[in-house]
């Protein structure tokens, strides 16, 4: 809402006075710059590239801008008459990053402070000297902090920079078999310095009067690879290879972190960390306590591969890797992953010779298995350490504070892979001259012994989840991808590409090897304070049904009127419907996954111009959204949603408007209805671009020069009233929930120009 | 040609790097200890010593913990929704007895607990505890110290005395009452071993008979109707007396000078405190109560430097209770228009200004009104509702009794004081009257500690057996203010006072005397009304509590808190508590 709705006290806000537009005080238009600079070339015994990238990204909201530096240097060498080929990769890269909330979840989001934020709180105390000029805060609004003093008391910077050098020495002593080696090393180092002034919002929140923070880490993997490899045909129609191999890698991280408090001044910044008076005072940080400061792993494979190929037309290939990794428990560290596929190019049998429009048609059939490795190290073992946080310390029997020597985890021996068997056929076809071409693809994915951090029973435990193997999981699908060049002439081309994809998800099982469990788990948790489930997780269905209480409208007195799933009937909210265990919960029969997903990309040729446009959608799915959730209620100290001034119908206990309508009451707290699930089908351009090529035919050391305009994120076609539909869906526990906390979706143009010289 | 020889060197030295270690797979270690390269030396055993005590501090002072599930539900003390502020929610479910399994707070006291035996049982296992009396004996005392304050809550409760177990064990409840019979005689066992003095903190001879007291005395309410446990036995009181008896005649607990001395943040040097929980500002920070009470304007009169939350407060009810004479009242509550202080142009605390006050330097003390946006911060007794329209940010008297450090500190750094002598004294009292063999004895033991509360009307620090004996002040009722449609309060009042409640004055001294000291639910509990039909807990109205919500016949199954969710869903086996949903 914005000053005048406050002013009309549509908010519990008090008129300061002021028109501030909080949103336009944090963010600015980005400008981004990208320069690359290529060469390619070499001689008949050599081989060499070269690139110079520099991007420079300024962040939509103030102060999140990205720089980085990049260079690549790729050399290959044969000698003895080619029987030996060296080759020799370096990549460097040197990154800045702006040290910023304004990505983080949480209080200290920006754009959720700015969201929440009274348009009529100036920025600043203006009766301050300008030189003291301090920002207007309101302490007595929970978690409430001034964004502008967040995006500009918050000082500092991540610097890294990784470098990556591959050496390669392949041996063909004989025709057809290769020997190659390959070692190779990948080094990065990251540092973040942050300050935080006192101004602050933590020098309120947490006394820190101007807080340094560094921390420091160095990653290190090392891989080796050596394989041999066969290939050979036999008598004209039979072609064979055959691969072995074994790699090794190495990965290790080392962290180290600092922080300190209590500066006499903020002009040192995080440049004279010893003044902070917290270290003479025994209570400045170091060091990491819920992670390790050093851990690392190794992963071993051996590998093979046959492939036997007949006429071109048909094709098999077996393979099996037999892999290990140190992550896994003492008698599972090693699995084996076997994967067996077939190909029949129909195309070039005689009987569809004289079908001259069919230029491809190719069958294909494959099942395999693959592993997927434990996200961290040490996950198996029995571990303790001294607990010398705030939380660990104890007074001893000498009545000295000193830390406890606790459990870490729950250990689990018999940690072992997360396994996925995947059968797939499809069909790739290309018809009159590929001008009509694509694939059609059925996949069965099922998936056991899923890697997860599972709830295991208190007592006996110590801790409440354990990183365990459980569940089984099925996913089904069909994708379809048609490319089409429907009008081509000597000027004009016209290329168009439809992918549409399809996928159904069900859980077989939830139970894991150490526990039998229930068969359902709540999933989806809107954020705090409601801190309610939006969705649940049955055997036998899928992820990402939403599960909640289902309202109409409003009582008489303006709280939600809920059915009671048993009677049908519309009953008054009441706090006992606030959990997650409710009997009011029920179905509403949708879902947060995606009926169907597609993409469409169209690219016109005309003269020296060309047109391209991306354009995606999904269909058939909602969306939880939690900014209405939040801010579109009356009983809140916070800004909110113009809509929070709409009147809602009001409702009978059959669930039947009575006609009348009114604002939702102040007594109605922030909870989770079916009321914030909205359908999130939309339609996309997210790219389009146009470029021209200018003719350089009369320039002597031009190739080719081409101009461009491009725009990002241009349109989107929706009747969901969140910022965007597209939802990232990373984490398949919390599908559809479009949460508060956000970096807004951006919307970019951009101009280029790509020279080639001679 | 130069070139090549430089490559096969670094080939041959790469092959010879990696060929020994090809299929190697073991874990190394480096900020992290595992099973293998602990000992457990007495430096260990005493360092794992350390999870067995701050699993209680967890279990008291983790973010929801034990204190507002002894308070929330009760008639002192609540935390009602605050428009343009937030609360209410899961407080508004205990205020009004209708609490579910959902409810975080049910989480840590069921989890702390029990990761505390685990512990215990971790390293009573060891053989060298098993042949150290002094140190099994204050395990096995901590362990049942844990299995206590899970029978009062939870009741049924599975009991775990090992660490050896079997993979895949999913633990069953246990017969309370053999859980009961563990305490007993775990403690009983305990006290032949164990020293009567111990560090600050640490459990001792005197810490374990107040338990065994708490245990007893609470012995007949926690098996209410259960014929076969002999609830209506007097055994059990004469049984608490006997313990208190043995902390009463140690001579070197003694009642302080002062109301706040055991609840200063260091209460190691307070010779009434018997047992206590340590918390240190910056080694154990974890009371939030100056954050969750007060306004954020408030912490100026504190100096102290944090933006409070702005949550708990009194039933407005409890307050009117108190005499006028009763220094506890301003001693535990803030109430009226709040201050910040200043002497001779320096910033000080409310402490500090008190100090001055007494010793009668009164020059250059002033005390300035605190402003605040809506204006000047003014404590009202008076609060409208729980939830609808809940309390307004300025309604309700503010607790304080725990000392409130000025700087970043507030409570966080404040001792829980667990068991002090008062305490004894109190369970001698109702036990002398429930056994009906000494009254006076009785009485005088209740005067005798309300003393140091009435400083300038002493006559009124007498209660006599009649007081004791009689009801309850507490003018018990419905109390709830609503506001309509045009902004009128309307009151939903009844009037049931507290006549009927058996006991009631030593009820009511209860409440003044241990007001925020996990006290109340199980007092309230334990005090039945006269006729018998119900206990105090679900039976008296209290602002917005309604006592005919609760059918009567339901209170014992109230009496319980339910199981939290997370560990019904993680254990078949687990069966919810009577009356809760699963």
């Amino acid at each position: 809402m914005g000053p005048s709705d406050v002013r009309k006290g549509l908010t519990t806000f008090k008129d300061r006075g002021w028109d501030t537009d909080w949103l336009s005080a944090i963010s600015q238009k980005g400008y981004t710059q990208n320069h690359n600079l290529n060469i390619i070339g070499g001689t008949q015994k050599t081989s060499y590239s070269a690139n110079f990238g520099y991007r420079q990204e300024e962040g939509t909201i103030r102060k999140s801008n990205n720089d980085e530096l990049k260079m690549q240097f790729d050399l290959s060498h044969w000698l003895i008459d080619d029987k030996v080929k060296l080759n020799f990769n370096l990549i460097k890269g040197v990154h800045k990053n702006d040290v910023t909330t304004s990505t983080s979840g949480g209080v200290e989001n920006i754009y959720r402070q700015a969201v929440i934020r009274n348009p009529t709180e100036p920025i600043y105390n203006v009766d301050d000297d300008p030189k003291l000029r301090k920002y207007y805060e309101d302490w007595s609004v929970f978690q409430y902090y001034n964004p502008v003093a967040m995006i500009y008391e918050n000082i500092g910077q991540r610097k890294s920079e990784w470098t990556r050098m591959t050496g390669n020495i392949t041996i063909e002593p004989v025709k057809g078999w290769q020997t190659n080696l390959k070692l190779s090393t990948n080094r990065s180092n990251s540092n973040t310095e942050s300050y935080t002034t006192r101004n602050f919002y933590t020098w309120k929140t947490s006394g820190f009067e101007g807080n340094a923070y560094k921390n420091s880490r160095y990653d290190e993997t090392n891989q080796l690879e050596l394989t041999s490899r066969y290939d050979k045909i036999f008598q004209a129609n039979h072609r064979f290879s055959a691969l072995a191999g074994y790699s090794y890698q190495y990965d290790m991280i080392e962290r180290m972190a600092a922080s300190n408090y209590g500066f006499p001044t903020d002009a040192y910044l995080y440049n004279n960390f010893e003044m902070g008076s917290a270290l003479k005072e025994g209570k400045s940080g170091l060091g990491y306590t819920n992670q390790p400061e050093k851990e690392d792993s190794k992963l071993i494979g051996f590998f093979g591969r046959i492939s036997y190929g007949y006429k071109n037309k048909y094709n098999i290939l077996a393979s099996v890797r037999h892999e290990g990794s140190s992550k896994f428990g003492a008698n599972n560290k090693w699995g084996t992953f076997p994967a067996i596929s077939a190909g029949w190019t129909i195309s070039n049998e005689n009987f569809l010779a004289n079908l001259i429009w069919i230029n491809n048609l190719k069958l294909r059939i494959g099942y395999g298995i693959t592993g997927i490795i434990a996200n961290k190290s040490y996950g198996s073992l029995v571990l303790f350490d001294y607990s010398s946080t705030s939380w660990g310390f104890y007074l001893n029997s000498q009545g000295v504070w000193a830390p406890s020597l606790v459990a870490v985890s729950n250990p689990n021996p018999d940690l072992k892979w997360e396994k996925s068997g995947e059968f797939n056929i499809g069909i790739d076809f290309g018809f009159l001259n590929d001008r009509i071409s694509g694939s059609i693809d059925f996949y069965d994915k099922k998936s056991s012994d899923l890697l997860y951090d599972y709830n295991v029973p208190s007592p006996p435990n110590l801790y409440t989840t354990t990183y365990a193997n459980a569940g089984k999981m099925q996913n089904r699908g069909i994708e379809v991808m048609i490319k089409a060049i429907p009008v081509k002439t000597a000027n004009f081309q016209y290329t168009t590409a439809l992918t549409a994809y399809h996928n159904t998800n069900k859980v077989l099982s939830l139970s894991n090897d150490l526990y039998e469990t229930d068969n359902y788990q709540d999933n989806g948790w809107a954020g705090d304070p409601v801190s309610l489930p939006t969705q649940r997780l049955e055997v036998g269905s899928h992820f990402g049904r939403y599960y909640t209480l289902v309202t109409k409208g409003l009582s008489e007195d303006g709280l939600w009127m809920i059915q009671n799933p048993e009677t049908g009937l519309y009953e008054k909210f009441d706090a006992k419907m606030a959990t997650a265990e409710t009997p009011y919960r029920q179905w509403t029969g949708t879902s947060a996954i995606p009926k169907l997903y597609l993409n469409w990309s169209n690219s016109f040729l005309w003269k020296n111009f060309d047109l391209n446009i991306q354009m995606s959608s999904q269909l058939g799915f909602q969306i939880v959204n939690e900014q209405r959730m939040f801010y579109e209620n009356n009983s809140i100290s916070y800004n909110r949603l113009v809509s929070a001034a709409e009147p809602i119908p009001i409702i009978d206990t059959n669930g039947v408007p009575t006609g009348a309508s009114r604002l939702m009451s102040t007594a109605q707290s922030q909870t989770i209805v079916s009321w914030y699930y909205e359908d999130g089908d939309f339609l996309k351009i997210d790219y389009l671009t146009i470029g021209y090529t200018i003719n350089t035919s009369a320039i002597k050391f031009i190739n080719n020069f081409r101009i461009y305009l491009s725009g990002e994120n241009l349109l989107c076609l929706t009747k969901y009233k969140g910022l965007d539909p597209e939802l990232g869906n990373a984490n398949i526990y919390s599908l559809g929930v479009d949460g508060r906390d956000k970096y807004p979706t951006i919307r970019s143009f951009s101009i280029g120009a790509s020279i080639n010289f001679k | 040609m130069k070139l090549k020889n430089i490559i096969s060197i670094t080939t041959v030295v790469g092959l010879l790097m990696v060929s020994p270690s090809c299929t190697d797979l073991d874990e190394t270690l480096y900020s992290s200890l595992s099973e293998s390269n602990i000992s457990y030396t007495d430096e260990e055993i005493e360092s794992m010593s350390g999870p067995v005590y701050t699993n209680l501090r967890y279990t008291y002072w983790a973010w929801e913990g034990l204190f507002d599930q002894c308070e929330e539900s009760g008639d002192l003390i609540m935390t009602p929704l605050r428009p343009g502020v937030g609360w209410g929610a899961q407080y508004i479910l205990m205020h009004k007895h209708t609490y579910n399994s959902s409810i975080g707070h049910f989480w840590q006291t069921w989890y702390y607990p029990f990761v505390g035996i685990g512990y215990s049982n971790k390293l009573l296992d060891l053989e060298g505890i098993k042949t150290d009396k002094e140190k099994a004996a204050e395990f096995r005392a901590m362990r049942a110290l844990y299995y206590y304050i899970l029978l009062d809550i939870f009741r049924n409760v599975p009991l775990i005395t090992t660490s050896a177990i079997p993979g895949g064990f999913l633990p069953e409840q246990e017969d309370p009452a053999v859980v009961f019979n563990f305490i007993v005689s775990e403690l009983e066992a305990a006290k032949l071993d164990l020293p009567k003095t111990s560090g600050y903190g640490r459990m001792n001879y005197y810490a374990a008979c107040m338990t065994l007291a708490k245990v007893y005395l609470n012995h007949n309410a926690w098996f209410y109707g259960n014929t076969e446990e002999g609830y209506t036995s007097n055994e059990w009181y004469q049984k608490a007396l006997n313990e208190v008896n043995e902390v009463l005649a140690n001579t070197s607990y003694q009642l302080a000078q002062e109301y706040k001395d055991p609840f200063m943040a260091d209460g190691s040097g307070c010779k009434e405190i018997i047992f206590a929980i340590p918390l240190n500002i910056d080694y154990a920070s974890a009371n939030y109560l100056s954050n969750k009470c007060l306004h954020s304007a408030s912490a100026a009169t504190f100096l102290y430097n944090s933006a409070p939350w702005d949550g708990s407060c009194a039933l407005p009810q409890f307050i009117d209770t108190y005499d006028a004479d009763d220094k506890r009242k301003t001693d535990t509550w803030l109430f009226g228009p709040q201050y910040s202080y200043k002497n001779n142009g320096t910033d000080i605390t409310l402490y500090q200004y008190n100090d001055f006050m007494e010793a009668g330097n009164t020059d250059g003390l002033v005390a300035t009104p605190i402003s605040t946006a809506d204006g000047p911060l003014n404590y009202s007794i008076f609060v409208h509702s729980i939830d609808n329209p809940g309390a307004y940010k300025m309604e309700g008297a503010r607790f304080w009794k725990q000392e409130i450090v000025s700087g970043r500190d507030g409570t966080y750094g404040t001792d829980v004081c667990f068991y002090r002598l008062s305490d004894a004294m109190f369970i001698k009292a109702e036990c002398l009257l429930r056994l009906g063999t000494d009254k006076q004895t009785a009485a005088d033991l209740v005067s005798q500690v309300r003393a140091r509360s009435f400083p300038d009307n002493t006559a009124k620090a007498i209660r006599t057996v009649t007081d004791l004996e009689g009801g309850s002040v507490y003018d018990y009722g419905i109390r709830e203010t609503q506001v309509d449609a045009d902004g009128k309060d309307v009151q939903k009042f009844t009037h049931e006072g507290g006549d009927d409640i058996e006991l009631g004055g030593l009820l009511d001294d209860l409440a003044w005397e241990f007001v925020g000291e996990h006290h109340r639910r199980q007092d309230l509990i334990r005090f039945r009304l006269k006729d018998g039909s119900r206990n105090v807990y679900n039976g008296k109205s209290r602002f917005c509590y309604d006592a005919s919500s609760v059918n009567p016949a339901d209170d014992v199954k109230k009496n319980l808190y339910p199981i939290h969710q997370t560990f019904l869903d993680a254990n078949i086996k687990l069966v919810q508590n009577p009356g809760y949903d699963k």
